[in-house]
């Protein structure tokens, strides 16, 4: 007897303090970078104002996408709202894991910038709200080009950049032609690698889902992209992703880096030129897109504070107030999601680079079209994209290092997808 | 028989609970491994949630078997933790016997030369391959940048200058590439690890019998002659603990492959159970199982290799 009244009182207290909390407290997982770290003393002034706390989960990256994955495909529940990005959104949105947002009309929807709303929605209907967006484009040190007399224009020919990079490439002083990304993983080499396979007119897959690995639009990038690297790149290009090449172009040893327009804001080293990214005669998917986004996980108890704050985050008004906090400043707004936020004097005052990351921006097509099948520029955004991506890049890794050829390591990459796109059912 | 039952009796909860304790998630690994489980399968939702009407027989194992990796992940964990066995034993019996010396400054140096075991796996990691191994900016890359100026300048120097003019210029060595990424971990888990044979070999040297040794320098055996007939067979013991406790750990290792190439040209079983399950929960505890079985085979060897120094 007194056992069991011992269990209901203590059970009566836990849900007296679930509910208690629950009603103000918002858990949010976010990836641990600058925007999203800035966001928690910004947000302080959101709470002082609706009295909802929150409580931040701060993950690196992969952590965060492995967290999230599985608490939100087992109904975990442990968040409130989560940090998803362009891979995820239409995926889980179709799969019913995270509810479709509706903000009211002071939100202005319309604003978000067209390719950020269609790769963040499925079937027309908006599942996570862009906090900030990136394309990529060629950041190079105008000096070097000049002092080499070559120069790169906008979306130029790869023929061009590799003439650029080896005119500007010089070794014994520590200069070298072409940082690019050779780090193994799909958001590392390949988002860089499937940009450019996408400009020389190849694609992951085909309508039915069969990898397209061994075309010979993929054979003409990879062995184009392992020449122009191999020859023109820094010693240990296969470790090299976005954060080792940001180090080696302020320590001055890049001429030229085409990686995410974010790199732009952190770039300390003077005259840095943008151009709008290389093609090889299919200007489309030639850069590339991704948003770092928030979303609700279907079935929060507190969906609606949720979307309350998913609103205030990514409005107008939170630009605003980042620019005006007092620790960080124009320089340090989110940028990529807002067409408004470009139009912003004191923004384009402090980023000299806003022009060509919009413009990057604007001519990224996340659709699915009949070169590509499926949503997603350097990626695809189906569930086993994350699987097949890690599998053929550590084949692309082993072909920029040497250890196989570029048929070998394409045929192996090509062999693994297709087991991986087998097993999950996609044909027999 | 009375007098036994009531003690076992009374341990049976213990037991039991540890039972539970084990089976439970080597159950469930089992079960999935038997299982379609796949976390976010569009296309077919009805493999999203485990259940028995998923069942797929050895269809895992099957698709773990055949993928690309498999074997590679294998040969390369065999690989890895006998290349780290070795090199730490060797390492550890020099330095333990070296340093089991008095000399001055000897608290200092054994407390420097044990550090390196109380550094996380993932900050060893992240150290070695950024500011030591790094190609350009880290202390490789710069040491390899100077002897070439050195060499450079000597070059043009008289007399001596057509000497170096023959040297070939030194060229820094990726450590993250696919040929050398096994190398990287082998390195940085030797650095990790060596301490830890000292300190278990310097204990053991401090219990040697010194009137033995006595003998045996009044016999006129040389240095060489005591270690190889006093010291070893009296390490023994030692060694083979050493060499089971780090396979047990080396089996597992993660963070290493994980912070060097992100499995490029080096992987083992864990790895391939990391990449597996992003998504594929079947295939991930399949690979699960057969890394129990390898962890068991290489511990059915070890023991048996220690039940014989034990016996001796």
């Amino acid at each position: 007897m007194f056992k069991k009244g011992a269990l209901r009182a203590a059970t009566a207290i836990t849900l007296l303090a679930a509910g208690g909390v629950s009603a103000e407290t918002l858990t949010i997982a976010i990836v641990n970078n600058g925007h999203m770290i800035n966001m928690q003393k910004v947000a302080e002034a959101y709470t002082a104002e609706t009295g909802v706390e929150l409580n931040w989960v701060s993950l690196e990256e992969g952590v965060l996408r492995e967290q999230v994955t599985s608490d939100t495909a087992t109904g975990g529940g442990q968040y409130d709202i989560i940090n998803i990005g362009m891979q995820e959104a239409p995926i889980w949105g179709a799969a019913g894991w995270i509810e479709p947002l509706n903000f009211s009309a002071d939100y202005d929807v319309d604003d978000i910038l067209p390719a950020m709303r269609n790769g963040l929605s499925h079937e027309g209907t908006l599942y996570a709200a862009p906090f900030y967006g990136e394309s990529s484009m060629v950041m190079y040190r105008k000096d070097l080009t000049d002092a080499a007399g070559v120069s790169i224009g906008d979306n130029d020919s790869w023929d061009n950049v590799k003439a650029a990079a080896a005119a500007i490439h010089d070794p014994d002083n520590g200069v070298y032609g072409a940082c690019l990304r050779g780090k193994p993983g799909w958001g590392d080499n390949m988002a860089f690698i499937t940009t450019v396979v996408n400009s020389f007119g190849g694609a992951w897959f085909d309508a039915d889902g069969r990898p397209q690995l061994d075309s010979a639009e993929w054979n003409a990038a990879i062995n184009f992209y392992v020449d122009l690297l191999g020859s023109y790149g820094p010693p240990g290009s296969e470790g090299n992703s976005f954060n080792e090449i940001l180090a080696l172009y302020n320590e001055g040893k890049c001429g030229m880096w085409i990686d995410a327009t974010i790199a732009a804001s952190f770039l300390e080293v003077d005259g840095v030129a943008y151009a709008q990214s290389p093609n090889a005669g299919n200007p489309v998917g030639a850069n590339w897109l991704w948003a770092w986004a928030m979303a609700i996980p279907a079935g929060s108890p507190n969906a609606e504070a949720a979307g309350d704050f998913i609103e205030w985050a990514t409005s107008k008004d939170y630009v605003k107030a980042v620019g005006n906090h007092p620790e960080f400043g124009w320089g340090s707004v989110p940028t990529g999601q807002r067409a408004s936020t470009y139009a912003i004097p004191e923004f384009q005052a402090a980023a000299g680079f806003a022009a060509a990351e919009l413009a990057a921006i604007e001519s990224a097509a996340p659709e699915a079209t009949d070169l590509k099948p499926y949503v997603g520029v350097q990626f695809a955004a189906i569930p086993e994209f994350p699987e097949v991506g890690s599998a053929v890049a550590q084949e692309m890794a082993a072909a920029l290092s040497g250890a196989k050829s570029v048929e070998d390591a394409l045929a192996a990459a090509q062999g693994a997808a297709d087991s991986i796109m087998k097993e999950a059912g996609y044909y027999d | 028989m009375s007098d036994r039952k009531l003690p076992r009796l009374l341990q049976s909860p213990a037991v039991l609970l540890l039972l539970i304790w084990m089976l439970i998630p080597l159950g469930m690994t089992l079960y999935f491994s038997f299982i379609r489980y796949v976390l976010n399968s569009l296309r077919r939702p009805e493999w999203t949630s485990p259940s028995l009407s998923n069942w797929r027989g050895f269809g895992n194992y099957e698709f773990v078997l055949k993928s690309k990796d498999f074997l590679f992940a294998i040969q390369n964990s065999l690989f890895i933790v006998c290349s780290i066995l070795i090199l730490t034993v060797i390492l550890g019996v020099l330095i333990a016997v070296l340093i089991n010396k008095t000399f001055p400054g000897q608290g200092i140096v054994r407390v420097l030369l044990i550090s390196p075991f109380f550094v996380m796996p993932a900050v060893n990691a992240v150290l070695w391959i950024n500011m030591i191994l790094d190609p350009v900016l880290g202390l490789q890359g710069i040491a390899v940048g100077s002897i070439n100026d050195l060499v450079d300048t000597l070059r043009n120097a008289p007399l001596v200058g057509w000497f170096f003019s023959l040297w070939p210029e030194l060229e820094p060595i990726s450590f993250r590439a696919t040929q050398t990424s096994a190398y990287a971990v082998i390195i940085m888990v030797t650095w990790q690890w060596t301490p830890f044979a000292v300190l278990i070999f310097m204990t053991s040297l401090q219990s040697e019998d010194q009137q033995q040794k006595e003998a045996a320098v009044l016999d006129g055996a040389s240095p060489w002659s005591q270690f190889r007939f006093l010291t070893l067979p009296h390490l023994a013991r030692p060694i083979a603990i050493v060499v089971m406790i780090q396979a047990i750990f080396h089996l597992s290792l993660y963070a290493e492959i994980e912070i060097v190439s992100r499995g490029n040209g080096n992987k083992n079983l864990p790895y391939l159970i990391g990449e597996f399950a992003n998504n594929n929960i079947g295939a991930a505890s399949a690979t699960g199982i057969f890394a129990v079985i390898l962890a068991n085979i290489v511990a059915f060897f070890l023991l048996r290799m220690i039940g014989k120094t034990l016996m001796e």
